[in-house]
């Protein structure tokens, strides 16, 4: 399952947002684009694997799409009093 | 050996079983063993950790706190398969160079399981003069 939202949260002395980035738009956006750019992945795996090129767009993009997934649960705390800064993100 | 391990025995060397059955009785028991050791094993799985934590703590007040799911790293370490043999060859020789004497060749996905959750182990614990803290452990 890959992470739906990123939560960023940055205060400086005179600034601060809170913000709510949902990936899980991007995912729907690009689920075409990977449905139809599948076949031709396959079909190039199948290509460099028989002419022995040690390159495997598909162990690639597996790796890729296991790293994204991976990142879910990611945060990232830094709050400096002395600074009076704060930056929080929260991958969800 | 356990009680009904040797009383199968004693019946063979008496001629009581044949060492057919005996063999079946002995394996029904590993079997029996095998199911009562399962649970345990189960509960150790159950507090396998899911997250690596980094927690800094200044004397000034200031506070760096990361947490690091570890299925990050699982996936991290899936890319070393991806590194072109070149690659690979100077990696290891630039590291026996330095007197590290690893080869990530032989690097399976079996250690690579076993050298994360062996992480649920390690703590590191750094505490400075100055009233600073560093924690990293897993979790």
């Amino acid at each position: 399952m890959p992470p739906l939202f990123v939560i960023l949260a940055i205060r400086s002395s005179d600034h601060q947002f809170r913000l709510w980035i949902p990936l899980f738009i991007l995912w729907l956006l690009l689920l075409p684009l990977f449905i139809l750019l599948l076949p031709l992945v396959i079909v190039a795996e199948i290509v460099f694997t028989v002419i022995g090129f040690r390159f495997h767009p598909l162990t690639i993009l597996a790796a890729c799409a296991g790293l994204i997934s991976a990142l879910k649960g990611l945060r990232v705390l830094v709050d400096s009093k002395s600074g009076n800064a704060k930056v929080h993100i929260n991958i969800i | 050996m356990t009680q009904e391990r040797e009383r199968i025995l004693k019946m063979v060397a008496e001629g009581k079983l044949t060492v057919a059955e005996a063999d079946e009785l002995l394996e029904a028991i590993a079997g029996k063993e095998q199911r009562d050791v399962e649970p345990q094993t189960t509960a150790v799985a159950a507090k396998k950790a899911k997250y690596m934590y980094v927690k800094v703590a200044s004397a000034q007040k200031d506070n760096v706190d990361v947490r690091i799911p570890l299925g990050l790293l699982r996936a991290g370490m899936r890319f070393t398969s991806l590194i072109p043999p070149q690659a690979m060859e100077k990696i290891n020789h630039t590291m026996q160079e330095k007197g590290i004497s690893f080869d990530l060749n032989n690097l399976k996905k079996d250690d690579i399981e076993d050298l994360i959750q062996n992480l649920t182990e390690m703590e590191v614990n750094v505490n400075s003069k100055d009233g600073d803290n560093v924690r990293v452990y897993c979790e």
